[in-house]
């Protein structure tokens, strides 16, 4: 009927190939779809493998052809529930089956595939072909909005972290509380979430309650919940984060913000393992592990009398340290080309990678905010570079030389004495407190916004 | 020496994450002196890093493996000979001999007379 009207039906253009011709046509479609496509013979070697399965795998055709297909796939299903063998046992086709292979970098790619068998026109069976789909990005962003990380997320080459993940497989299958210190935008919450997440305890609830922010008179409250009519406006009873988290872990960020008066309630939870709801008269026992986080040198609070000696000696029971991320630079290219990766998926873009002065640029920066620090950065050059290599133009201007030469004609003139020294003395705060900018608002007693508008004024980089 | 290999059949598996067999064999300079299959039931692949250390084990030889995994396993003190190819037999004969790489790729059919190995069962 398309014919009829002009417009060549899918056939058409077969019938006017030959043998060669018609090989050449599949071959160009085949190269085009962006699904890896492979075909077997009947002994599973590999006897036809596309683009798409080279860019998926990380295996060239050459490699490829010839070999089984188990020997270039790695996958989860090859030993037990291998498609192309069940296809060619029964002679059905296999569809969308959740699977992951191995590429040849050692990621884990999350797939979906498909089979089906192969026969000539005579019947002959000649094999199997089977198509994959790779599932990363979905798989990505689905991970993202559950916050479902693994330790296999935590991106670390350097001694200080060899020796972590030394200790993960016995810290992630013990009950032990667990206390992490680290400063700001290290990956503690990463860690955390990983310990709950490997651990026997992953599939109950991973409750957070940030320290920090939660006001010392509703800590209680918060924290072990209330019955109907403990106080004027319980109108009905309320769970505590420590219900909430029956079952599974309480991670408890920012522990060293806790003030004395709360941490006594802390350390009754983590002795007894028993708490009483407000209002009520019936202990209840906590299934709960604790994780707790720090960006304070917990041990230094304890010697000032800042912290409980007792509380602390009950959180840091297995103890990790990550340093800061100036001190293990050799993690920097790992972690460049992991937030790369990322972002392209995210983001839809192929970028390949940095150029030499912009790994240049980066290895030598402080990174006083860590692997947050580096992540927005690369995040920012994302918005900036389409394509190819990210270069130093795509930097933020106070890590780019190119602008600050760009710029050193319209500056205003050297500052004031008194304006410079208090730029250098907001700058040594901030340093001090790691570019956390609460805390440095808090040392200079002004506000965050006073400390904003003077950093603006003085162009001091707002690190995250 | 103990050398852990995580096996499919006769072949060694395709992925360390994922096998059901490991392997682990007591090798001296004679050859294999002694070894112990252990069935795998669970699919989390920290179990297998602890099942080899409490193994007391000195070598892993596997086909593909996550680098995080094997990252950790080089972070116990085990040496790893990863994304090998072949048969069980022929890989381990080429590891006593001290000719074990990563990335080795033996054909499947090398025969018993390209890496003789003398095997417990010859004793």
């Amino acid at each position: 009927m398309s014919e009829k009207r002009g417009i060549p039906s899918p056939q058409a253009p077969l019938r006017v190939l030959d043998q060669a011709g018609e090989a050449q046509f599949f071959e160009t479609v085949l190269r085009c779809v962006a699904d890896g496509v492979f075909t077997v013979d009947t002994e599973w070697r590999i006897t036809s493998f596309n683009r798409a399965a080279e860019r998926i795998t990380g295996v060239p055709v050459e490699k490829a052809i010839g070999k089984r297909c188990s020997e270039v796939f790695h996958s989860d299903l090859c030993e037990h529930a291998c498609p192309i063998r069940e296809t060619l046992d029964t002679g059905s086709e296999v569809i969308d089956r959740a699977a992951r292979i191995l590429n040849r970098q050692g990621g884990s790619v999350p797939i979906s595939v498909s089979s089906a068998i192969l026969r000539s026109e005579d019947g002959t069976l000649l094999g199997a072909v089977e198509t994959f789909r790779d599932l990363s990005t979905l798989e990505q962003l689905r991970r993202e909005i559950k916050s479902q990380w693994t330790f296999e997320d935590i991106i670390g080459k350097s001694e200080a972290f060899q020796k972590i993940f030394a200790i993960l497989p016995d810290i992630a299958d013990s009950e032990s509380t667990v206390l992490i210190e680290g400063p700001s935008g290290s990956g503690k919450e990463l860690i955390a979430r990983a310990t709950h997440n490997l651990s026997p305890r992953k599939k109950g609830p991973y409750v957070v309650v940030n320290c920090g922010t939660l006001p010392p008179n509703l800590f209680e409250s918060e924290l072990f919940g209330y019955l109907k009519g403990a106080f004027t406006d319980a109108k009905k009873d309320k769970p505590g984060r420590i219900t909430l988290a029956e079952g599974g872990t309480l991670f408890l960020d920012e522990i060293g913000d806790l003030p004395p008066e709360t941490q006594v309630k802390l350390l009754r939870l983590l002795q007894e393992r028993e708490y009483h709801p407000l209002g009520s008269v019936d202990t209840h026992k906590a299934d709960v592990r604790v994780v707790a986080a720090t960006n304070r040198d917990l041990s230094s609070l304890v010697s000032q009398g800042k912290f409980r000696d007792d509380l602390y000696f009950r959180l840091a029971v297995v103890r990790l340290s990550i340093p800061p991320l100036s001190d293990r630079r050799q993690d920097i290219p790992f972690l460049i080309d992991h937030f790369i990766q990322r972002f392209n998926r995210r983001r839809g873009k192929r970028i390949q990678g940095v150029t030499p002065a912009v790994m240049e640029v980066l290895m030598r920066h402080p990174l006083p905010g860590n692997v947050r620090e580096l992540e927005n950065i690369i995040e920012y050059c994302f918005v900036l570079c389409r394509n190819g290599f990210i270069d130093v133009r795509h930097l933020p201007d106070d890590l780019n030389p190119e602008a600050e030469t760009a710029e050193a004609p319209v500056s205003p003139g050297p500052m004031a004495p008194l304006q410079e020294s208090e730029a250098d003395t907001i700058r040594r705060i901030l340093a001090s407190n790691e570019g956390n900018r609460a805390r440095t608002a808090e040392d200079l007693r002004i506000s965050r916004t006073t400390l904003w508008r003077k950093m603006k004024k003085h162009g001091i980089a707002f690190h995250p | 020496m103990r050398v852990a290999i995580p096996r499919m059949g006769e072949t060694v598996a395709p992925c360390f994450e994922y096998c059901a067999t490991m392997a682990i064999f007591d090798v001296a300079e004679s050859g294999v002196v002694d070894q112990v299959d252990f069935p795998l039931q669970s699919r989390e692949p920290f179990d297998r890093v602890r099942l080899l250390r409490d193994q007391e084990v000195d070598t892993v030889i596997c086909g593909g493996i996550q680098a995080f995994y094997e990252d950790l396993l080089k972070a116990s003190g085990l040496q790893v000979i990863s994304w090998v190819e072949g048969t069980v037999d022929d890989l381990l004969a080429l590891f006593i001999r001290g000719e074990l790489v990563a990335g080795t790729e033996l054909p499947l059919d090398c025969g018993p007379d390209f890496f003789p190995m003398k095997r417990m069962t010859e004793h």
